[in-house]
């Protein structure tokens, strides 16, 4: 664990590190994968460099958000706004949307089989349905972009490609890389500990007292017992490991990334005052927090480019599982999951419109481009809920129909995917082309083809021997058919 | 010096193409299924699992071994037991070459952690040294197999296994293996309860917990009889799977959806000459299996105490009504009603017999339940099992005297060892506790992690050298705490229920947790919530590297300020040799090297206090702390 090998210079030894990185940090990939597209009907979009995934956990109820609908169970106070003929929005819930819905786009047609919080969380995350036989095999969807970005990595990219915030903290956690090599399977990072933990920087950016332990345990292992010398012809992994570790924490970027200005905080996760705002709120994690850091990794431009939020604030299933006192804040114990739309909704719209108007003026890695330009921007939930409120004024889980929002990239703003009636009930009309639904796993194939990723693709040779379809269409115990194809009608 | 750089480059080229070499089969790239292709078990080796465990310990390993000290014993192995003569003959049959017995300091470190998940104390290191008792090693064994430390550590990877997160549980779990009970009435008593606490029965925590499923029918209990609140079916079969996965060692998740034929037949002879119907007559033993929840006022509140009884309809795939039974994640049932009858055996409950209690008799009574159970104890002190995964045992094909047909081959890595372990549990009333010590006591499992001369990953299923892993969640944090005499503040973590106040160590919580800190820290080593099986994960991360030098866990625990090690050591006006041997023997468990000596004074000297935090934290961060080996 030292970087003075002979006169080799440490640069020159990160690199030859990282090349055995390639070949060894893998473990569980244990074959060369046969990967090959199954149609030449697929031309990937190619027309995003990043793509960010914000996971509403919970599932936010369409009727009251984002699909309107005027029932009986309308609250009076929701003082409705028109963003365009097609979308219709609460200013009491979204006080920001002029922020963001006007540049959103609404597939509204979802469909979901699984209506329990962990298959359905991990239908998102993967971008199948959960199969308990080859569990263990698939990778998430984040993964398999982290495997197909590989070779556009740049010598300069310390931030794996996938990072995900606070995934610890859902229902569904982190999936992992499956049968892809475990360098794919994602930095998770830990909100409520990331700053304590990994920030301190100096003011070049570097930690000395990092510095000078690594310089201590450089030297304590040169001098290890065994008698050889730790980086020689054996290419450790667990060194390889701790360099790359090393250099991620030293990056000057990724110290920036942990530096937030009050201002900042204050915009994307409101005052102390309020009863669930600001830094202090109760909460094991915080979505204004997270969008804040996301939006960090992205602007520091050194290798992360699919991100994954989840927005699980308080843990349990999600803030948005509203199955009680949906519109009521005073029925709520504290040390509940569950909050009311009245304050879940206003908490993730004050941070989404403000990364939205930031991601809008920050400069992207294209010279006039900005980070909007080249993020896509999907805002997921795992199904939807029951247009019949319960008796306890809630709503329960609901398959039928549910609402995804798509923004920036080359997301055409105001466009509707899908119709449902006039309860919430059902789709009255999907939308695109297909007579089946879209699905979760049509959130997949619309974000590879983004990135330009062939979603045609599957690996053949995997450990089960079922071929592993990068877009699934032959999922056992689902629908009996799934179409090929992304979500096209957002760009169109 | 260009010539230096060359041999590096070239060096690591080499070893690269080692790694891939050794990764690919022998006849080159794979290619789709064909059951003429002598690359065919390669192929299909690894089932459910895409980790090659084997691979992956032999790989850490060799990675590992290169930092830690040399093994000092060169003299003879004694074949201490069975388990030797096993592994032994099969190594010399095949001529491969093995490691020397562990050292002292090797075996004493290894031991503890294998059995308490803690580290020895520095004075126990030293009384281990000097103790000249040539049975010291079983007489260590057998002080610590049973006590408190062991039920923590144990009881932690059971409910690992069985994903339970419960304090009832919990305690139940660790007075079983206290009196070591036999495991076969600890199989009974699972399968038979009349009352659940939360997370109190296998899969309680998981996807298709009969509580969590209330929310899939949009529906609140009013009535305990009104199943339309709960998936009865579904809940069933995802039980039986649960019991064929852990007491089995099957995997059971697809012949409840189909026929193995045409499915499973192309990496499982067994499951692949099973039907659907088949695993319908398992799940019948739960046919009658009916939960009431409680209900709290108008509506019912899930994650609360339940009761079991048998006065459901049996496992009637048609309409019974209220039960709601059509198939939700499965392919749809045949409307048939189904009687409980053995997978294995064929045999069925006797005539007014319980069906549930049928099966806590009947299962325990086959021989793959002490296989399946063997062969997890195994994996775990010798880090890759006869068969892996776990769960993928293909029953046609473990008997040496009755081999399968070409070109498929026998399963275990030593089949022979494999039957006589788990007869030996079965003849020896299922103890655990016998198990794991005779495991422990054999020359096999205290060989050296160090190999002398050129390794090969194909000696990894021989176990020709004590194969590293990494630690456990729960091992890595409470390591820390106890290196740097830190006590862990526990009690607070979010688990589910059943957290002792007052535990200093994470693994006597019923539930893996403690506080934002330290499951951050855990999640690096793999540590789930347990809604899915455990990840048997054997492969280092930079995440953990990125945690070991940086998380509070860390850094706030090698200050000299407060009631560290270190800040003790210089309240007592200990000298630097002091510090130094201290420091050593609570972290790696072995006295420093002169060298390591020199080099450590020099840290001290620059700036005593600091240099004494840094070499804390260098030791921490080290190969060989962070591994057990």
């Amino acid at each position: 664990m030292q970087n003075r090998i002979g006169d080799l210079s440490r640069r020159e030894l990160l690199k030859l590190v990282g090349l055995s990185i390639g070949g060894t940090l893998g473990g569980s990939a244990a074959w060369p994968l046969k990967v090959r597209a199954q149609s030449t009907k697929v031309t990937p979009r190619g027309n995003v460099r990043n793509v960010m995934v914000i996971q509403n956990c919970g599932a936010m109820s369409p009727p009251e958000t984002l699909d309107f609908k005027e029932t009986k169970y309308t609250p009076k106070d929701l003082d409705i706004q028109k963003v365009n003929s097609d979308f219709f929005i609460s200013k009491t819930l979204f006080p920001n949307y002029q922020k963001w819905a006007p540049r959103a786009a609404l597939v509204r047609s979802m469909g979901e089989n699984g209506l329990v919080h962990f298959p359905a969380q991990y239908h998102s995350q993967a971008g199948r349905a959960l199969n308990p036989a080859i569990v263990r095999e698939v990778p998430a969807l984040g993964s398999v972009v982290a495997y197909e970005l590989e070779s556009q990595r740049q010598e300069s990219d310390t931030f794996p490609t996938y990072i995900s915030l606070d995934l610890w903290n859902v229902n569904c956690s982190q999936i992992g890389s499956g049968m892809l090599p475990a360098k794919f399977a994602g930095l998770d990072l830990n909100t409520t500990t990331i700053f304590q933990a990994f920030g301190g920087a100096g003011s070049d950016g570097k930690d000395p007292v990092l510095a000078r332990r690594w310089d201590a345990l450089s030297r304590l292992s040169e001098v290890s017992p065994s008698g050889e010398h730790p980086i020689g012809s054996k290419a450790s992994e667990y060194e390889a490991h701790y360099q790359y570790a090393y250099k991620i924490l030293q990056d000057q970027r990724f110290k920036k990334a942990l530096v937030m200005s009050d201002e900042e905080k204050l915009r994307y996760m409101g005052s102390s005052t309020g009863r669930w705002t600001g830094i202090n709120a109760p909460g094991t994690c915080k979505i204004g927090l997270s969008l804040l850091l996301a939006r960090n990794l992205l602007a520091a431009d050194a290798g992360a480019r699919f991100l994954w939020v989840a927005n699980c604030h308080n843990g349990g299933n999600g803030c948005f599982d509203n199955h009680e006192w949906l519109f009521s804040r005073d029925r709520l114990p504290l040390n509940n999951g569950r909050i009311s739309i009245y304050d879940s909704a206003p908490i993730f719209d004050r941070a989404f419109s403000s990364l939205v108007e930031d991601l809008s003026k920050m400069p992207g890695h294209a010279p006039g481009k900005t980070l909007l330009d080249e993020t896509m921007i999907l805002v997921a939930h795992e199904f939807g809920r029951d247009p019949e409120m319960n008796s306890n004024q809630g709503r329960d889980h609901w398959g039928k129909c549910f609402t995804n929002m798509w923004l920036g990239g080359a997301v055409k703003p105001g466009r509707v995917v899908g119709k449902t009636d006039e309860k919430c009930f059902k789709v009255v009309d999907n939308g695109w082309k297909n007579k089946e639904q879209p699905m979760k796993d049509h959130d997949a194939s619309t974000i590879y083809s983004c990135l330009g990723i062939d979603y045609s693709k599957k690996i053949e040779n995997t450990p089960s021997g079922r071929a592993y379809e990068y877009q699934q269409t032959a999922p056992l115990g689902g629908p009996a058919f799934i179409p090929r194809t992304d979500i096209e009608d957002l760009f169109i | 010096m260009r010539a230096a750089k060359l041999v590096l480059i070239s060096a690591l080229g080499l070893f690269l193409s080692l790694i891939v070499t050794a990764q690919l089969p022998e006849q080159g790239q794979r290619r789709p299924v064909q059951q003429s292709d002598p690359d065919f078990n390669g192929v299909h080796r690894e089932l459910l699992n895409p980790p090659d465990k084997a691979q992956d310990a032999s790989r850490l390993t060799q990675a590992v071994a290169s930092a830690l000290p040399d093994a000092a014993s060169s003299g003879p192995i004694p074949r201490k037991n069975f388990i030797d003569d096993l592994v032994f003959a099969r190594m010399e049959r095949d001529h491969i070459p093995h490691a020397p017995l562990s050292s002292d300091e090797e075996f004493l470190r290894r031991a503890y952690l294998d059995a308490t998940g803690l580290l020895p104390t520095a004075d126990r290191v030293r009384s281990f040294k000097t103790d000249t008792d040539p049975n010291k090693r079983d007489k260590l064994i057998d002080e610590l197999i049973g006590s408190e430390e062991f039920l923590d550590q144990w009881a932690y990877h059971w409910e690992e296994l069985l994903r339970i997160s419960s304090g009832s549980v919990h305690q139940w779990t660790k007075q079983w293996l206290k009196v070591d009970r036999p495991y076969n009435e600890v199989f009974y008593d699972l399968v038979t309860p009349t009352s659940k606490h939360t997370g109190g029965f296998p899969t309680a925590t998981s996807i298709y917990d009969a509580v969590s499923y209330l929310s899939t029918r949009c529906n609140f209990w009013m009535d305990p009889d009104d199943y339309k609140g709960l998936n009865r079916l579904d809940y069933i079969d995802e039980v039986t799977v649960d019991i064929g996965r852990v007491f089995l060692g099957l995997s059971l998740d697809c012949i409840s959806c189909h026929n193995g034929a045409g499915h499973a037949d192309s990496f499982n002879l067994f499951l692949g000459s099973k039907k659907r119907t088949d695993f319908w007559g398992q799940a019948a033993f739960l046919g009658n299996l009916r939960l009431v929840g409680y209900t709290r006022g108008a509506a019912q509140g899930w994650g609360g105490d339940a009761s079991f009884d048998d006065l459901a309809p049996g496992y009637n795939t048609g309409d019974d009504g209220a039960y709601y039974t059509p198939a939700e994640n499965r392919f749809p049932r045949d409307g048939q009603n189904h009687e409980p009858v053995f997978l294995l055996t064929g045999e069925k409950p006797k005539p007014g017999e319980t069906a549930r209690k049928a099966l806590g008799r009947i299962l325990p009574t086959h021989i793959q339940f002490s296989r399946a159970t063997v062969n997890i104890i195994w994996g775990h002190l010798m880090e890759i099992g006869f068969v892996e995964p776990y769960n993928g045992f293909d029953l046609m094909r473990l008997d040496p005297k009755n081999p399968p047909p070409a070109p498929w081959t026998l399963q275990p890595n030593n089949p022979e060892l494999l039957q006589a372990l788990a007869e030996d549990f079965r003849d020896h009333n299922f103890s655990i506790q016998r198990v794991i010590k005779t495991i422990m006591k054999s020359s096999a499992y205290q060989l050296s992690t160090s190999f002398p001369g050129q390794w090969s990953d194909s000696y990894a299923p021989y176990y020709a050298r004590k194969l590293a892993r990494t630690l456990t969640g729960p091992e890595a944090v409470d390591i820390v705490s106890q290196a740097t005499a830190s006590p862990l503040q526990l009690g607070g973590g979010r688990g589910r229920g059943g957290n002792a106040s007052g535990a200093t160590y994470v693994k006597q919580l019923a539930t893996p947790g403690g506080g934002r800190d330290i499951e951050a820290f855990m999640q690096a080593f793999y540590q789930s919530d347990r809604r899915l099986p455990p990840a048997n994960v054997n492969v280092s991360s930079p995440v953990q590297a990125m945690m070991m030098m940086k998380s509070p866990i860390v850094t706030d625990r090698v200050k000299s300020e407060g009631t560290t090690r270190v800040a003790n050591l210089f309240k007592a006006g200990k000298s630097d040799d002091e510090i130094i041997e201290e420091l050593f023997l609570s972290s790696l468990s072995r006295w420093p090297t002169a060298s390591e000596v020199e080099v450590a004074k020099r840290l001290l000297a620059s700036d005593r206090k600091t240099g004494a935090e840094d070499i804390q934290w260098a030791l921490l961060n080290s190969v060989e702390f962070i591994v057990n080996h």
